[in-house]
């Protein structure tokens, strides 16, 4: 018979087994941590010291308590805590002391995604409800009914909804809410970090037009900030809402122990250096661990690897276990769908989830005993967030990534101490961007004209006004600017990146019962839902028989084959129009309008298991074309003969890795706002040349700030590898691990920076 | 580089961001027809009660959140497309091209005096003109040449544009004073209707439309146009209060709601869902400097007009409606859609020409909410006697029994439509045709079965089961009604029988209908209620097995055609028939 083994008893299991022994490169261990409690404030109301008490609870946290004091004087806080911390008390606690004051208060819940905000609906309700308070707290969203809406402006207390829905739903409406805005108490603002980048400008101008709809009705809210681990929460916090903040770090929340462990799959030809494939390795562990009996959450880089993943684990364990009780869980699946499976997780009725990161974020799954990372997630903060998905208070809990065989995954699990030593990424956000700020400036006046001398924010706004009466937006009448436009300013301005516009996916496999399963943005259903595709939904295979690009349904069809497909994405760029050049003896800096085009070209269907390409097909999709712009540093053709061809390639790979990292500090959006490609070749001028372009149709005015500093840019690029510590480049530097690649990215920066080779 | 440089560089943005908002907006127009039976659910006193109305559909694409309802009607803009495209191409294109030109235009000018030749309205009564004198105002005498005088309060003035017409006045195919009839109808009526008003509140009536800068709710989009009509004694008053300023809506909600203060109920196209919540809206904005909101009570015709004509017409826009219905015929008239532009123009111009096409489409508008009322309280009045008469008297002419049978429902239905729009193609000569439009433009008075079938359940909707039960009664007993629309008829009545428990008249309905349709035509849901009755109450097992089997055999047909088969549906069938057939055993 068969018994199941402790988490302690697997890990033992882990330290003598010989196979895992080998490729265990890192064990690392977090020691526990004991509770750090001090006494309810004296100030907090009786009945909700009764219902902490009821709960078991008879102290605070030391940061739950920092937060409720530095609210009750009046200060706007951002509180820094790990998951799991009891970080949503350093909100609810304060605004229901309040509510307990004042029942007329408001107050204005805010979170990133709208499943979020679901969390914190239930478990805001069942505080109340034990409270035994009469505070009526609902969501706000797309999802909610129309008479729940009425209910919620005229009456609710506490109104939670996400930034996309204040900007084009509340804001813009906010007649319909005088009451809600003359009592709005506090603003609390959840997953701070996630405002970061061209997303985190846009909301830092949706918080401006906030402040000047609550200033119209009298009302001047504290906000109450939290967030992960990120190295600037204060300053982001006060870039975001324009106030002044106090930071509370002092996290008291107790933690078992917790062993992070880093894995690389074994090498499997020696002579080529390749290794096992990193899915099948996490495959196992999370059998191991799930066959134990051990809750466990497998992250996957995309959609399609988590689907893989969940494929082959519903068959491993679906004798053992049943096919139920381990889920997926990404984006594309349907509000509903996903509910339920928090809800499983957090009841232990499911036993294993694979995600994408959507999970990252703090969507309330209980905490897990296990978690295994396919592959370094790309930033230590995103790591982190991951590996706390696992953890809990008492006992212990295991992280395992498994490294797969990129030179960066491959460097990151080879050097734990890059990974262990290094302080997560900051955010910044840069809410005066010209178009992002004209932008909003139209949707602010759409909801209340602009008087002379008004302020918005910090931002320098007369000639903005004067710009677009220019433009017939606004009429300028007696000291005011009047919004005089047929359109509805909001709904053309959507504050993320990625496109709103979704191809729902139609199961048609019982005739007249077709129903939809899902949805995917339109981009990815390019590679992914091209006809013949193999779509996988919760482990279940579908072929898309039609998809139907312009009506944006993708038609699939039950099918059961051993085989899944990858297409082939074709990225070009060219410059349609050079608006401004510098031109140095080698080199020549430029800025003006691109056009990058995705095109799907053909897919391979690749055999589960074994993964070897069985077949392909042509995709016939129209392109995908963004219009935007870019900067770039051409070289001239000579240097392909004094480096070389394929050097100078792999010199313009590891300088547009530079670049990458070094580029978003100096125009403050995030590395994903602004993407960098080199190119040996380009189409317009036959040099190698690297385009630093922006990630947003119509550009967003980063590439035009590159052009401008980049004699800064790339001299802090040459910094940045002459001081880095490793010997022939890693992650932080030119990223890719290979011979000389360090040095060679230094030549081509000397000669960018109009030096020789050789010296600077 | 500068700020102003930059913003001129945005320029090249912003000219393509507009392209997209246009772009953006025609799919939010056409999205919207598709989605929009909401109602604005927190409007004042709803003396409506409207249920179909109620439905708010939920649109899959939750993250882009239309702040609900308050988009100015959907019908309003798909139209727009139909309208170039049947009516009248040409002159919509010009007036496209140049909407100023048109505004001036000597045509319009003429139908302008001619109306007044006919019936000049009387000069217009004018408190606020001597203070005009101590503010300036633009064109002032081309604003008294339009009726209209200044309205100012503390600085500001905006424009109060009054006509009067005498209730003799014919708009369509009704003269003003025979609202009268109608109300004292309404007065005798047996069955309530949310219509219904009488003579008494007449004059409290408020016939009311706004025009806005843009067609989205929303707190920006800025009324300038509070047009209404109502009665006055022996006149029709059309009252227009126009912003003459956008700083200027503190005088513009005084004095309309000064004027306004009185009345009681108004009279919208649409303006549950648009006008009136927009009109909260902006004076929201001003509330603590003019008089409070009035709780109106609010008769919405475009409710009505959805629910008798929806099938029937490509859209139930105003102008449709009018043109088909009503008997309005506009000529040079500013459609609605250029409303904003040409206020645009007024405020950088400030010449009333600009916005002359406007106002004088406003107050068609109002004006035909009117003549709208009118001829819905008169449909919904219309007795038994009246329509048996008129309707044997027309259908002896056009389309009889024989020509119809063989046809499908669908044909049928086409029939039906075209008998109800005088299109009486090949059955008839064309002087029929033109003679049976004068007798129903003499009459005024002949639904057309699909009509009367409509009102039927419209007071079947609104819980006047006996006035429906007449109404569904009177189709089915006049035997030279299309079948379709006859079995429509009867499945109802059937319906209703049921729920008032009177089962053997349900079934005797419900086995008339079957013996006289195309066995084909008929759904078979009501072979499953034909098939219970047998079954729970007759007790008859065999007829209950036999209708039960036929039920299933044209579901399988059906499916067939369809291409659907529900699982679910065909285990019912299947569930049913061999529950019957132990009992047939059992029993017999």
């Amino acid at each position: 018979m068969y018994t199941k083994l402790t988490i302690s008893e697997l890990l033992d299991e882990f330290r003598q087994d010989e196979r895992m022994k080998q490729n265990i490169i890192h064990w690392h261990t977090v020691e526990p941590r004991q509770a750090q409690t001090v006494p309810f404030p004296t100030t907090m109301d009786p009945r909700i010291c009764e219902t902490l008490s009821k709960r078991g609870i008879s102290s605070l946290y030391t940061h739950q308590e920092t937060s409720f004091r530095h609210v009750s004087e009046g200060k706007n806080i951002v509180a820094v805590t790990p998951t799991a911390s009891g970080k949503s008390m350093c909100y609810h606690l304060p605004v229901l002391q309040k509510l307990s004051e004042d029942s007329q208060a408001r107050a204005l819940y805010l979170f990133p995604t709208k499943a979020l905000a679901q969390d914190q609906k239930s478990e805001l309700h069942e505080l109340i409800t034990e409270m035994g308070m009469s505070i009526k707290s609902e969501t706000y969203d797309g999802d909610t009914p129309a008479n729940i809406r009425t209910m919620v402006r005229q009456a609710g207390n506490i109104v939670i909804t996400n930034p996309d829905m204040l900007h084009s739903a509340i804001l813009p409406h906010h007649t319909k809410w005088v009451s809600f805005f003359e009592h709005l108490k506090f603003v609390v603002i959840d997953e701070l970090h996630t405002y970061r980048g061209v997303f985190g400008s846009h909301v830092a101008n949706v918080i401006r037009r906030l402040k000047r709809i609550c200033a119209y009705y009298g009302s001047n809210p504290q906000f109450i900030c939290t967030s992960a681990t990120i190295a600037n929460p204060k300053e982001l916090a006060e870039a975001l809402t324009e106030e002044k903040m106090e930071l509370v770090n002092n996290n008291g929340a107790p933690t078992g122990k917790k062993h992070f462990i880093f894995y690389n799959p074994p090498v499997v030809n020696h002579q080529l250096n390749i290794r096992r494939s990193a899915t099948l390795e996490a495959r196992d562990i999370t059998e191991k661990f799930l066959t134990n009996g051990i809750q466990t959450i497998l992250f996957a880089r995309s959609r399609v690897r988590v689907e893989i993943l969940l494929k082959y684990l519903q068959e491993l364990i679906k004798k053992k276990l049943g096919p139920k009780t381990i889920q997926g869980y990404r984006g594309g699946y349907l509000p509903s769908q996903r509910r339920e499976i928090e809800k499983g997780l957090r009841r232990g009725d499911i036993m294993g989830v694979v995600s994408t990161n959507a999970l990252e974020l703090g969507v309330d799954i209980g905490q897990l005993q296990a978690c295994v990372i396919t592959g370094y997630p790309g930033s230590v903060a995103s790591t982190w967030q991951q590996a706390g998905r696992a953890g809990r208070r008492q006992g212990e809990s295991v992280v395992v990534m498994v490294g797969s065989s990129t030179p960066l995954d491959q460097y990151v699990i080879q050097h734990p101490e890059y990974f262990f030593d290094r302080s997560p990424e900051s955010a910044r956000i840069n809410p005066d961007n010209l178009i992002i700020l004209v932008d909003h400036i139209k949707c602010a006046a759409y909801e209340l004209p602009f008087k002379e001398g008004e302020h918005f924010g910090q931002a320098e706004i007369v000639e903005i006004l004067e710009f677009l009466t220019e433009e017939q937006v606004l009429h300028y009448a007696k000291g005011k600017w009047f919004w005089m436009n047929q359109s509805f300013p909001a709904h053309n301005i959507s504050l993320r990146s990625a496109s709103q516009e979704n191809v729902v996916i139609i199961d048609i496999t019982e005739r007249g019962n077709e129903r939809v399963i899902g949805e995917m943005d339109r981009f990815s259903s390019m590679t992914l839902l091209h006809e013949e595709a193999i779509y996988l939904h919760q482990g279940t295979q579908f072929q898309v028989e039609k998809l139907d690009y312009e009506e944006k349904k993708a038609y699939v069809r039950e099918v059961a084959v051993d085989y899944y497909t990858d297409a082939n994405l074709a990225v070009q760029l060219k410059v349609l129009e050079e608006d401004q050049t510098l031109t140095q003896p080698q080199t020549e800096v430029a800025y003006g309008e691109v056009t990058v085009n995705a095109m799907a070209t053909i897919f391979k269907k690749i055999k589960f298991e074994t993964h070897e390409n069985i077949g392909s097909g042509p995709i016939h999709l129209p392109e995908e074309e963004l219009h935007t712009n870019a900067a770039w540093i051409s070289f001239a053709e000579s240097v392909l003969d004094t480096l070389g061809k394929e050097e100078v390639e792999r010199g313009l790979v590891g300088l547009a890795h530079v670049l990458q990292h070094v580029a978003p500090l100096f125009v403050m959006c995030d590395p994903a706002d602004l993407h960098v490609i080199p190119q040996r070749k380009a189409i317009h001028s036959g040099q190698p040349t690297i385009f630093l372009y922006d990630r947003y149709p119509g550009g967003i005015g980063l590439s035009e700030q590159v052009y401008k500093e980049m004699p800064t840019i790339l001299s802090q690029a040459e910094r940045l590898i002459s001081s880095c510590p490793c010997g022939d480049g890693c992650p932080s530097c030119v990223g890719a691990v290979e011979d000389d690649s360090k040095e060679l990215a230094l030549s081509l920066l000397r000669i960018a920076q109009g030096g020789s080779m050789y010296v600077s | 580089m500068s700020l102003k440089n930059k913003l001129n560089r945005l320029k090249g943005h912003m000219s393509g961001l507009g392209a997209v908002e246009r772009g953006e907006k025609e799919k939010v127009e056409i999205s919207k027809t598709v989605t929009s039976t909401v109602t604005d659910k927190e409007g004042i006193s709803l003396t409506l009660i409207d249920v179909e109305e109620s439905s708010v559909e939920s649109q899959l694409n939750f993250e882009l959140f239309e702040e609900e309802e308050t988009v100015k009607s959907a019908e309003f803009q798909t139209s727009r497309l139909v309208e170039q495209q049947l009516v009248k191409p040409v002159e919509q294109q010009t007036v496209i091209s140049s909407a100023q030109q048109l505004a001036m235009s000597p045509e319009q000018q003429n139908v302008e005096s001619r109306i007044e030749q006919q019936y000049p309205p009387q000069p217009a009564t004018d408190p606020a003109s001597a203070t005009a004198t101590d503010i300036h105002i633009p064109y002032i005498d081309k604003w008294n040449n339009l009726q209209a005088s200044p309205y100012i309060l503390d600085d500001e003035y905006i424009m109060v544009r009054e006509v009067r017409y005498p209730i003799t006045h014919q708009h369509g195919n009704y003269r003003f004073e025979q609202i009268y009839e109608v109300l004292e109808a309404w007065e005798r009526a047996e069955h309530t209707h949310p219509l219904a008003s009488t003579r008494d509140t007449l004059e409290k009536l408020l016939f009311f439309d706004t025009e806005t800068t843009g067609l989205h709710g929303g707190t920006g989009n800025t009324i300038f146009l509070l047009g209404y009509c109502r009665f006055e004694g022996d006149s029709v008053v059309v009252r227009q209060h126009y912003l003459a300023a956008p700083h200027a809506e503190v005088p513009l909600y005084n004095s309309f709601l000064n004027d306004a203060r009185d009345l009681t109920h108004l009279v919208t196209y649409n303006g549950k869902a648009f006008d009136w919540p927009q009109v909260k809206t902006r004076h929201t904005l001003v509330r603590d400097l003019v008089p409070q909101l009035p709780a109106f009570g609010h008769y919405d015709l475009l409710h009505g007009a959805r629910r008798l004509w929806k099938n029937e017409l490509p859209s139930c826009r105003m102008f449709i409606i009018e043109q088909e219905k009503l008997g309005v015929h506009r000529t040079n008239d500013v459609p609605g859609y250029m409303a904003p532009e040409l206020y645009f123009d007024y405020l950088r111009e400030k010449d009333p020409e600009i916005i002359q096409g406007v106002l004088h489409h406003n107050e068609m508008d109002v004006l035909s909410l009117i003549t709208l009322y009118i001829h819905m309280s008169k449909l919904l009045l219309e007795t038994n006697e009246e329509q048996t008469q008129s309707a044997e008297h027309s259908l002896g002419r056009t389309v009889t029994d024989e020509n119809l049978t063989g046809l499908t429902s669908v044909f049928a239905n086409v029939a039906t439509d075209m008998y109800t729009n005088d299109h009486t193609g090949e059955n008839s000569t064309s002087d029929i045709s033109d003679s049976m439009a004068s007798t129903r433009m003499n009459q005024s008075l002949l639904t057309s079965p699909q009509e009367q079938y409509e009102i039927a359940r419209w007071y079947e909707a609104v819980g006047q089961v006996d006035a429906a039960l007449l109404r569904y009664q009177s189709i089915s007993n006049r035997k030279s009604i299309p079948s379709a629309v006859r079995g429509k008829a009867m499945i109802a009545i059937g319906h209703l029988y049921k729920k008032q428990k009177a089962n053997d008249k349900a079934l005797a309905t419900w086995e008339a209908y079957l013996n006289e349709q195309d066995s084909l035509l008929i759904p078979e849901d009501v072979l499953i209620e034909v098939a219970k009755l047998y079954e729970h109450h007759v007790k008859d097992y065999e007829k209950a097995l036999h209708y039960s089997v036929h039920a299933f055999d044209i579901w399988k047909k059906k499916a067939g055609m369809l291409r659907s088969k529900l699982k679910s549906e065909q285990q019912a069938h299947e569930k049913r028939i061999e529950r019957l057939q132990k009992k047939v055993e059992k029993f017999n």
